[in-house]
């Protein structure tokens, strides 16, 4: 007896299987930065600064997570892709934490590599580029601890306002990536350009659709 | 028999016994911090796992490189520089000289002579390294020249040649990349013309044919592939002091107490190192060689 047929048996359908793939698949896609690193580590690939390297990676893995999740719930809209779409619509907690995961890794490794220099803390305190990254991970921490349903119970309309934060991270993002060492307006612009397209599309349907 | 060091000599033994004395501090923090937080114990293993290396592993200091003719990508210049080799070319002398003339690169060194000088090197971007250069005193080739008197500055112009340097299109910098120095600095013993690294000759991602090296300097001060040097009497403009004058000065000496706007000078990561950084030295660690270049001058407005 093949494992089809073993599965079959225990009232398996065939919509139970794609709803199974494609959440191993979203598992797949958010945990990929992550073995990628180790990867890159265990191969001892990471380069002559391989905490700034550290610190790039898990920072762009945030970066690519945080406009998945927000270019999801358009992309679910779009004629053809909502059907595959709005199953990880429905993951987008997970998404979310899988996000603040890779942010929180990004800051501790930075933290670590500055450890015992608390006599420069004031005067990292207000820079921009520190500033900004760090203000994002506090709201995206905010969303994070009242990510269950309890705390959504609790805050009832004031949820949906507090949530609505996470499109403040978006402007301190560019300039965290602006304020870079070698970082520019343009890289900024290349990483959410899409999203940016994305949402001025999304937002030309809905006007075409109320005249 | 014993040899006179000079003053900037940096002997192994030394370099290391400096550094494990910061690491062995930074460890001492690290345990002070782990009374009032009992979990840090991974950290301390981290910290204990960043043995800094003296000097440079070559590997490392040929595949971690600035050279945004080629890429702002620091890890992707050396595969870039691949099979592109640049010159050997005639190095043009020129400006306010009793009479311009060429050098041929291939040829400086049996010109010239070679020596091992080991500096430390500190990138503005808060990295460094210590890495074996060979090459030869610019002051030698300053006195073949014979500047006029008006000469008060060198201006250094790099090649930028867009067939063999995909940066150069990339970006709408204004190439070539120029450097400058004061005449007194150009003419210290220390700042050198560099043929080589690591008893070998420079490889392109590092410069070659010839570049400048003035170790108490940042990094971009020390201009790579080198096709033309000047003698001017005004200020020459330099490229990273046209596109950020507030962030890039024309001195440019290291100088953990002016941070640049940005960032913090204060501290560096040595390549090669993990966790941890080490305290970055004023001039480098070579203010006694240098120091005197400097006086009466506010290092905070002339960075």
């Amino acid at each position: 007896m093949n494992l089809k047929c073993l599965l079959f048996t225990k009232g398996w359908t065939w919509p139970d299987f794609i709803k199974m793939g494609s959440k191993v698949l979203l598992v797949c896609l958010l945990a990929a930065p992550f073995l990628n690193v180790l990867y890159l580590g265990f191969r001892g690939q990471l380069g002559a600064n391989p905490v700034e390297q550290l610190i790039l990676e898990t920072g762009q893995a945030s970066l690519m997570v945080f406009l998945f999740l927000l270019a999801l719930p358009r992309l679910a809209k779009w004629p053809g892709l909502g059907t595959w779409l709005l199953r990880w619509v429905k993951y987008s907690r997970l998404i979310g934490l899988t996000l603040f995961g890779y942010a929180s890794l990004h800051i501790a490794i930075y933290g670590a590599d500055h450890l015992g220099q608390w006599e420069k803390l004031p005067k990292e305190l207000t820079r921009p580029f520190v500033v900004s990254g760090l203000v994002a991970w506090l709201i995206l921490l905010a969303l994070a601890v009242t990510s269950n349903r309890v705390s959504r119970r609790i805050l009832k309309q004031g949820w949906k306002k507090l949530h609505r934060l996470v499109w403040l991270t978006l402007p301190l993002l560019a300039v965290h990536i602006t304020l870079k060492e070698e970082g520019d307006w343009d890289t900024a612009l290349l990483w959410f350009s899409p999203l940016l397209l994305l949402l001025a599309l999304h937002r030309w349907r809905q006007f075409r659709a109320a005249s | 028999m014993n040899i006179k060091k000079p003053s900037w000599w940096l002997p192994d033994r030394l370099v290391t016994s400096e550094q494990d004395f910061k690491l062995r501090r930074q460890l001492l923090q690290g345990l002070g911090l782990g009374l009032a937080w009992p979990s840090l114990s991974p950290l301390e293993l981290l910290a204990q796992s960043a043995a800094l290396p003296k000097t440079t592993p070559e590997s490392l200091a040929s595949s971690y490189n600035n050279y945004y003719e080629f890429s702002t990508d620091k890890g992707a210049v050396s595969e870039l520089c691949e099979g592109v080799n640049l010159g050997p070319w005639d190095l043009r002398i020129e400006g306010l000289v009793e009479r311009p003339f060429t050098l041929d690169t291939s040829k400086l060194t049996s010109q010239f002579g070679v020596e091992d000088r080991t500096y430390r090197f500190r990138c503005v971007e808060a990295w460094s390294a210590v890495i074996p250069w060979q090459g030869f005193p610019l002051h030698r080739l300053i006195s073949l020249a014979k500047p006029l008197s008006k000469a008060k500055y060198i201006e250094f112009i790099a090649e930028a040649d867009p067939e063999k340097m995909p940066g150069l299109k990339a970006t709408g910098y204004p190439w070539p990349y120029t450097e400058g120095l004061r005449l007194d600095e150009a003419a210290h013993d220390l700042t050198l013309l560099v043929t080589g690294m690591y008893g070998k000759p420079l490889p392109t991602q590092s410069g070659s044919p010839l570049r400048l090296v003035v170790p108490w300097k940042y990094g971009f001060k020390s201009i790579k592939a080198i096709r033309s040097i000047r003698f001017t009497e005004t200020q020459p403009k330099t490229l990273w002091n046209q596109l950020g004058p507030r962030e890039y000065g024309f001195y440019a000496n290291v100088n953990p107490e002016v941070d640049h706007p940005r960032w913090s000078q204060g501290t560096e990561k040595p390549l090669g190192g993990w966790f941890g950084r080490q305290p970055t030295l004023k001039f480098n660690g070579y203010e006694s060689e240098v120091s005197s270049l400097y006086k009466g001058m506010d290092l905070a407005r002339f960075y």
